[in-house]
């Protein structure tokens, strides 16, 4: 299951790459040992305790095995293991980190920025609250169903923060918005598109109305769906969300969510890069090798991995983000799965299916009296389909999403649990039928013992 | 002056973790192939099918090597 035949193009890269260094006086640092080889595979024993996150039966949370591309850039950098804190710690991921950024800010729409990559999308979204809050103090709103990350961030930065009621199809309600912004004087709006629990897209064009009238500063989450903007086969709401990007102050998307990296690679945009002012500091001993400008000089980290920046590079060079093209496909992929997957259900009585996906994230319940018992069910498939080697996730829904979904469960608890399945792979598709097949299996057994 | 023997002790370790995952169903060819346009091959052992770099592919890795060599080099051994 694992691909382990790319590790004779890391050799070869490496030979590649050693050639900068042949100028040096011979230097051979000590090999592993056989002690080393032993650990190493007593380490691959330790590891053998995962879900299969590579395999496409595992459609539980959103966890996207990295691209061998971005598998291989990454260790071939680790040889160096370069710093983008700054350019005397790596010169050449520092190049590569801006090509990778200035490629995702292009995307978005955005022209002249200022960017960089982080460890995550929380401390992307910490910064760019950060520059908020230096740009427009005051007030920071986001959707009830936004991702936990902001309220907790704003604590962390002293900033008042209030949630927004969503509607029917987990989309931040612009009446409860706009109600909020007649009593409060609300300084940044947090649109997410791709919310976390449902792939539910805010409806950022709508926002930006409201911003004209209101004047506050737009904070853009795409940290899990920012890269649908190059998919072709969005609902027609969702597209007018993406198509309006270009018009936000700022934008964090994770690449290593859905742009195929390993963990430890967010991304924030900002659309005036003078808001490079408020990171202005100095250091004694830092930015000396160069007068171009050091990553850190615009981030809040300090030390980051310019491995992630080497490993993105490599994947945007050979799976560019062009829209429709290759890359867009394998999202596009997972989108239909999960249309497909969600039409299933809705054919089947066992299951009370949620929202049609505006992603690729599919959540349902199961069929019964009431919500206690339809949340026990869902719960029991969960493990039945594990058994089965299908990996699903469970979601707590709370009112008014449970009772606009699913109106006919007595309301017999305040949230209704609920299975959910992030179909981010495109090998998804193909494997919806195998995946239908063991779920009705694992749902028959159960309700056979109800 | 970059250790890569250690490759292959990496490769035996891969081979153990996937046997943690020997259970997991799936046949040669079951896969659909890659947007990417990446050829499949099977693994056979564990039967799942993943991709890999196509040659022609592998350029970039080459390529990225190329320009990773722009790095300090010899001043990182004077500091």
């Amino acid at each position: 299951m694992l691909e382990r035949e790319s590790l004779k193009a890391l050799d070869e890269a490496l030979t590649v790459l050693e050639k900068s260094f042949s100028r040096l006086p011979s230097f051979k640092p000590a090999p592993l040992s056989a002690k080393g080889r032993e650990v190493l595979l007593e380490t691959a024993r330790r590891m053998q305790d995962n879900y299969p996150y590579p395999h496409p039966l595992y459609a539980g949370q959103m966890l996207k095995p990295p691209h061998a591309m971005a598998r291989l850039a990454y260790m071939l950098a680790l040889w160096i293991n370069p710093n983008n804190h700054a350019l005397d710690g790596g010169r050449a991921s520092s190049a590569l980190e801006r090509e990778a950024v200035a490629a995702i800010a292009t995307m978005f729409g955005y022209g002249e920025h200022l960017g960089h990559l982080s460890a995550s999308g929380t401390i992307a979204n910490l910064e760019a609250l950060w520059v908020a809050r230096h740009a427009k103090p005051g007030l920071v709103v986001a959707s009830s169903q936004a991702h936990y990350t902001h309220g907790r961030m704003c604590e962390v930065l002293g900033m008042p923060f209030k949630s927004v009621a969503v509607d029917a199809q987990g989309r931040m309600d612009l009446d409860a918005l706009e109600d909020l912004l007649k009593q409060d004087k609300v300084a940044t709006v947090v649109a997410t598109l791709g919310n976390t629990a449902l792939g539910a897209v805010d409806p950022l064009h709508e926002i930006l109305k409201l911003r004209d009238k209101y004047g506050f500063r737009v904070h853009v989450d795409a940290a899990y769906g920012g890269y649908f903007k190059l998919v072709d086969n969005l609902s027609v709401d969702a597209r007018a969300a993406y198509d309006a990007t270009a018009e936000a102050d700022s934008i964090v998307v994770d690449p290593h969510k859905h742009g195929l990296q390993p963990y430890g690679c967010g991304c924030v945009l900002f659309r005036d890069p003078s808001v490079g002012r408020y990171y202005k500091h100095d250091s004694p001993y830092t930015y000396f090798t160069s007068a171009e400008l050091h990553l850190g000089e615009i981030s809040l980290e300090c030390s980051r991995a310019g491995a992630a920046a080497v490993a993105l590079w490599a994947t945007q060079r050979l799976l560019p983000m062009t829209r429709g093209g290759e890359f867009a496909q394998g999202l596009a992929a997972g989108r239909t799965a999960a249309l497909e997957l969600h039409k299933a259900l809705g054919q089947d009585t066992r299951y009370l299916p949620g929202i049609e996906p505006e992603l690729d994230i599919v959540v349902w319940t199961l069929a019964a009296p009431g919500r206690k018992e339809a949340g026990e069910r869902a719960q029991a498939v969960f493990d039945a389909a594990a058994e089965r080697h299908l990996h699903l996730a469970l979601l707590k829904v709370p009112d008014p999403l449970a009772s606009a979904w699913w109106p006919k469960l007595a309301a017999d608890s305040d949230v209704t649990a609920a299975l959910r399945s992030c179909l981010m792979k495109p090998e998804h598709q193909a494997w919806l039928p195998k995946i239908l097949e063991i779920l009705n299996t694992s749902t028959s057994t159960v309700l056979a013992h109800n | 002056m970059l250790e890569h023997e250690s490759l292959k002790a990496l490769d035996e370790a891969l081979a153990v973790l996937e046997q943690g995952f020997a259970a997991m169903p799936g046949e040669a060819g079951e896969f659909m192939v890659m947007p990417s346009g990446m050829t499949i091959r099977p693994n056979g052992q564990a039967g799942i099918a993943c991709p890999v770099l196509p040659a022609e592919q592998e350029s970039v890795a080459g390529e990225l090597a190329a320009s990773a060599s722009q790095n300090l080099g010899e001043r990182v051994f004077q500091c």
